[in-house]
């Protein structure tokens, strides 16, 4: 079979709903997309776990410290995961861990922002792991069976962590003036950064993971179920929004498109957030001098006198 | 007999505590992923371990584990210093985790025997689960003794840095001697560190580990396990803290390591003691 005919049986075979393993035939443009794309969540998974991580040494419950720490070990778990499948297509895990340290490869636009206190927490736990798990169940489908299969697990212990976010929410929502403002000024903070998070606007015409249904929905469609699950549930707790402000229309919550200011994630985008530098730094310089541990991993072992 | 419970299972909790809040910080940190996820296991366990100790003494005084635990003052808790110090390098870290499990081995190893017949059942509960700890720890120091001279040395140095610190985990007791009468210990600290510090050289050996380099240090430290609480408390000045170093946490004399802990892991617990989190 010529080049073309094998992209035209694979064209067919995805928009059948087929879907691919890693030992199947791929074009090269599909191959490196979903490496990218299954690298960044990879990436994602790792440095997501460091805003937590920045507030676990202030739990406030013996509880909550043990249920953030667990929670912060499955998300660093599920970087092993999707490292591993990503492996698969042709980059292995060091040289995809060195890129993210040297700020050559991405990850989400929410893990570039500093925490400052106990809100942070319930808003990433209950927010903007919401988000990301609406994000992740849209994938489940996607054309690239070993990712999907990961998702599967990622995703029912995203469940768990939504349901932990959601409680901490709670609590802070029934309780003193003062644990209501803290969420209150998370949310302020985080609101923006959650929009984004979703991505621009999809163009339909030009991406490749549309076309192949690696991605099976765009970024607006995900961003409205977002908002139409969470904002409710929100304006319930009697918390508000900052600017977006999202409003009603028809029975859809909506936020204006010339609302949002979309220069934060363009910095994001050139590893230039608020906290990129100091995160990436902070890994780097333990991975830079603990080379000595790997070393040891890797030589074979000889017996000392 | 309740005072020397309380302070008998005040230490250990502490102890648990504290290292555990330390092992939590290398999670996202690690120098290798693997590393992030076995850190953050052991870390869990040890603070679940802190909570049941602490809800064996809100049974008996009333209080609750959350204030035992995130609630007191500096200069009330009873950790070992060596608990509390800054992880530094992973390979200080490492050694810390082995010494540190290897001497609760032998601390829980006792307790199984204690006439309280709640601490010794907790006691068998957590020597299982310390079991995992001690395999993972065992299996790094073999790892990196017989690999490449840089790790080796590593060992050695973070040895140094932390043998003397670890025999301190035995010091006297408050109200040992009422926890000795009631059987609450069927040893004394000093018999444990005794075993510990038999087990610990021996197994270093094992590892072709220089053990024989900390005998001045073990030595002081022997000097001074038999000092009492005051007379340690009177020794602070800077010079012999460090000429000394890390004594006096079971007296409540904590170095400024544990004083930056305390303050960032209080801080919530602080602003509303009565809140729901």
């Amino acid at each position: 079979m010529s080049y073309e005919e094998k992209l035209e049986e694979f064209n067919r075979r995805v928009e059948a709903g087929d879907k691919v393993e890693a030992s199947d035939w791929m074009p090269d443009d599909y191959r490196r997309g979903v490496l990218k794309f299954i690298e960044m969540h990879a990436n994602s998974e790792i440095m997501g776990a460091l805003p937590e991580r920045e507030c676990l040494p202030k739990a406030p419950t013996l509880k909550r410290k043990m249920s953030l720490a667990a929670k912060i070990q499955d998300e660093i778990g599920h970087a092993q995961l999707l490292y591993r499948v990503a492996e698969d297509l042709g980059k292995s895990r060091t040289a995809m861990y060195e890129d993210l340290l040297a700020g050559e490869s991405k990850f989400h636009n929410v893990f570039h922002y500093p925490v400052h206190h106990w809100g942070d927490v319930a808003v990433i736990g209950w927010l903007i792991d919401g988000a990301a798990l609406v994000t992740q169940a849209a994938l489940l489908d996607s054309s690239y069976a070993p990712y999907t299969r990961v998702l599967k697990r990622i995703c029912s212990e995203e469940q768990l962590h939504l349901r932990h976010g959601e409680h901490i929410t709670l609590q802070l929502a029934s309780g003193t003036d003062y644990q209501r403002e803290m969420f209150q000024e998370a949310l302020n903070r985080w609101w923006l950064p959650i929009i984004h998070f979703f991505g621009p606007r999809s163009n339909v015409a030009k991406d490749l993971l549309l076309h192949w249904k690696v991605k099976t929905r765009t970024n607006e469609d995900l961003r409205q179920e977002f908002l139409d699950r969470y904002v409710p549930k929100v304006t319930e707790l009697g918390f508000s929004f900052p600017t977006p402000v999202p409003r009603l229309k028809g029975d859809a919550w909506v936020v204006a498109a010339e609302d949002i200011d979309w220069a934060p994630l363009d910095a994001i985008k050139k590893n230039r957030g608020p906290e990129t530098q100091r995160r990436l730094s902070r890994r780097r310089a333990v991975y830079d001098s603990h080379r000595w541990v790997r070393e040891a991993l890797s030589e074979p072992a000889v017996h000392a006198a | 007999m309740k005072e020397a419970l309380v302070s008998l299972v005040t230490a250990l909790a502490d102890d648990e505590l504290i290292i555990g809040h330390r092992h939590s910080e290398w999670t996202g940190f690690a120098p290798h992923i693997e590393e992030d996820v076995a850190f953050s296991s052991i870390a869990q366990d040890e603070i679940g371990h802190a909570a049941a100790y602490y809800s064996l003494i809100a049974e008996v005084t009333g209080t609750s584990p959350d204030h035992m635990a995130l609630g007191r003052e500096p200069f009330e808790y009873r950790n070992a210093v060596f608990c509390e110090r800054l992880n530094r390098d992973w390979s200080y870290s490492l050694v810390r985790h082995w010494l540190y499990d290897t001497a609760d081995d032998v601390r829980l190893a006792a307790l199984q025997e204690s006439a309280d017949a709640s601490l010794a059942a907790l006691a068998t509960k957590m020597r299982r689960e310390e079991r995992y700890h001690l395999l993972h720890a065992n299996a790094w120091i073999k790892r990196v003794s017989e690999g490449p001279v840089e790790g080796r040395t590593r060992l050695i140095d973070a040895l140094g840095m932390c043998y003397a610190e670890a025999l301190a985990l035995f010091d006297i007791l408050e109200f040992e001697d009422s926890i000795l009468e009631n059987n609450l210990l069927p040893c004394s600290s000093s018999e444990l560190r005794g075993r510990f510090s038999m087990r610990a050289t021996s197994e270093l050996d094992d590892f072709g580990l220089p053990a024989d380099v900390h005998r001045d240090l073990d030595d002081s430290a022997e000097f001074l396990a038999s000092s009492s609480g005051d007379l340690i408390a009177s020794e602070k000045d800077a010079s012999s803290a460090s000429a000394r170093p890390g004594i006096g946490g079971r007296a409540g004399m904590h170095s400024d390591e544990f004083k930056a802990l305390w303050d960032e892991m209080t801080s919530t617990h602080r602003l509303h003691p009565e809140a729901q989190w």
